[in-house]
């Protein structure tokens, strides 16, 4: 399921809401190609609105955004999109959802069907492909909406607090889930959450954000391929702190 | 179970007590009639077969009324639903359309299309156009903020975000709509024709109170109750089917 992953460049991006007030203040950021870049935050910081922005979801009042060399002014068929919620539709069957992005684009063949097959394997719940939404829990929903964002091999994936509403265990599944799907594929991620440890588990970069801005940015220097044990090792800790003490100077600087 | 004969108990009890009140007071049947004497009117109507053409006539104005009514709100709410600029400037008008009273508009009717079914029929569509244009602009509008962004990240075309997403999505609240549509249908044809009917329930009502027969009223009161839930629980059924279907992905 290889992809063709591509770099995703925020050249100056500002951002003012219909309201008059200001989203994003100059926001620059350059992710290499198949990059895995977390971006973090106290809520309200900018974070959603940096990705909604970076997926063409929104217009920025300034700057520029690039995926690879294309300018993005709109939402576009290389990136895949993970929200908060796992977003499915009720009244389709789990292959069905992930077979969305395909079925909306013409019909849906052998092969579709089969790859969907594989990333709902890869993500742990190929035996629940005919059951309903509603007939799973929400980890299962979450799993769904990952395996659907990949369906098309995106070469960037972006994704909004995705496991945020889940409990610590499958929220841990859900992370090597998310790795091993990731690296399969090597597609580049944006990934924004407000878990320091989450952050820290699947990044390569760390981009710290207060007041619209990036304030810190921390390299994760911890080998690849991650596994749960690492998060216990006295090198994650120190990660773990840097990033915490760059969020509190980053609301001292606002 | 127990509701139900709870229910039941209850209707005869009433009934009985009715007959009973009539019966020891001695009240005219012109001001209140026995429900023994009502029950032999209406048994003797449909026997003789006086009753089923108004019963038909009725039934006719009531759906073909219904049909026209949500086929346009639906419509004209689809419309409305997506294009919000087109919403804001037709909305007081609707609003307006809807602040009149249907009723007043029978004379008018009555000028441009007759006396007779096809007046009784506008009427009747006319009630039941804002119940389905108001829940399928609602329905339609109220679709999560997540999923309308998904369908945009998908590079949804217009119409597949209105008819893969919007419309399942919003289907329990547009068959709602349809729902109290059904019910004011068969009022707008009732009361439609006491204004402008020479058949049908409502003009046997007006009839019956020409010749002081309150029994008859009594009668025709229930064989419109009988209809009305007959007609409701068969939307009941289609509804459920309906959203059975969705929720297998037939729909």
């Amino acid at each position: 399921m290889q992809t063709n992953p591509t770099s995703i460049t925020l050249s100056k991006v500002s951002y003012t809401f219909s309201n008059g007030s200001k989203g994003l203040l100059g926001i620059d950021f350059n992710i290499p190609k198949g990059g895995f870049y977390c971006l973090v935050g106290r809520s309200g910081c900018g974070k959603t609105t940096c990705l909604k922005v970076a997926a063409g979801l929104l217009a920025p009042s300034s700057g520029s955004i690039k995926i690879g060399d294309s300018p993005v002014d709109g939402p576009s068929s290389d990136v895949g999109f993970v929200f908060q919620t796992p977003s499915l539709l009720e009244w389709l069957t789990v292959i069905d959802n992930v077979l969305l992005p395909i079925s909306l684009k013409g019909s849906v063949n052998k092969s579709d069907e089969k790859f969907a097959l594989e990333l709902l394997e890869l993500a742990g719940i190929k035996h629940l492909a005919q059951r309903y939404p509603e007939q799973l829990s929400g980890g299962q929903q979450s799993r769904a909406a990952l395996a659907r964002s990949l369906v098309t091999s995106p070469p960037v994936l972006m994704m909004d607090e995705p496991f945020a509403a889940l409990d610590a265990l499958t929220r841990e599944d859900l992370q090597d889930v998310l790795i091993n799907l990731v690296e399969a594929s090597g597609t580049t991620v944006i990934f924004v959450t407000h878990d320091i440890g989450e952050a820290a588990y699947l990044g390569d970069k760390i981009l710290v954000m207060e007041g619209g801005l990036i304030t810190h940015e921390v390299e994760i220097d911890l080998p690849r391929p991650r596994a749960s044990d690492l998060r216990y090792e006295a090198h994650f800790s120190k990660l773990c702190r840097k990033v915490r003490s760059a969020m509190l100077l980053g609301a001292g600087q606002c | 179970m127990l509701r139900h004969i709870s229910s039941s108990a209850l209707l005869v009890a009433v009934l009985i007590a009715w007959e009973l009140g009539v019966l020891l007071s001695g009240v005219s049947p012109l001001v209140l009639p026995a429900p023994s004497a009502v029950t032999e009117t209406l048994w003797d109507g449909l026997v003789s077969g006086a009753l089923w053409q108004h019963l038909w006539v009725t039934g006719a104005e009531t759906l073909l009324g219904f049909a026209l009514g949500c086929v346009i709100g639906f419509l004209i709410g689809a419309i409305l639903a997506e294009m919000p600029r087109l919403r804001r400037l037709l909305w007081p008008y609707v609003l307006a359309s809807q602040v009149v009273p249907k009723l007043a508009l029978g004379p008018i009717f009555i000028i441009w299309f007759g006396f007779g079914m096809t007046s009784t029929v506008i009427i009747t569509a006319l009630i039941c156009f804002f119940p389905l244009l108001e829940n399928t602009i609602t329905g339609l509008s109220n679709v999560p903020q997540e999923k309308r962004d998904l369908f945009r990240m998908l590079g949804a075309t217009r119409l597949q975000t209105l008819l893969r997403l919007k419309l399942p999505t919003s289907m329990p609240v547009i068959l709602a709509g349809i729902r109290v549509a059904l019910v004011l249908a068969l009022v707008g044809a009732v009361v439609g024709e006491f204004i402008a009917g020479s058949k049908g329930l409502g003009a046997s009502i007006i009839a019956a109170q020409g010749m002081m027969d309150t029994t008859l009223i009594f009668a025709l009161f229930i064989l419109i109750t009988l209809m009305g839930l007959f007609f409701y629980q068969i939307i009941v059924v289609i509804e459920r089917r309906i959203l059975q279907s969705r929720q297998k992905g037939t729909f």
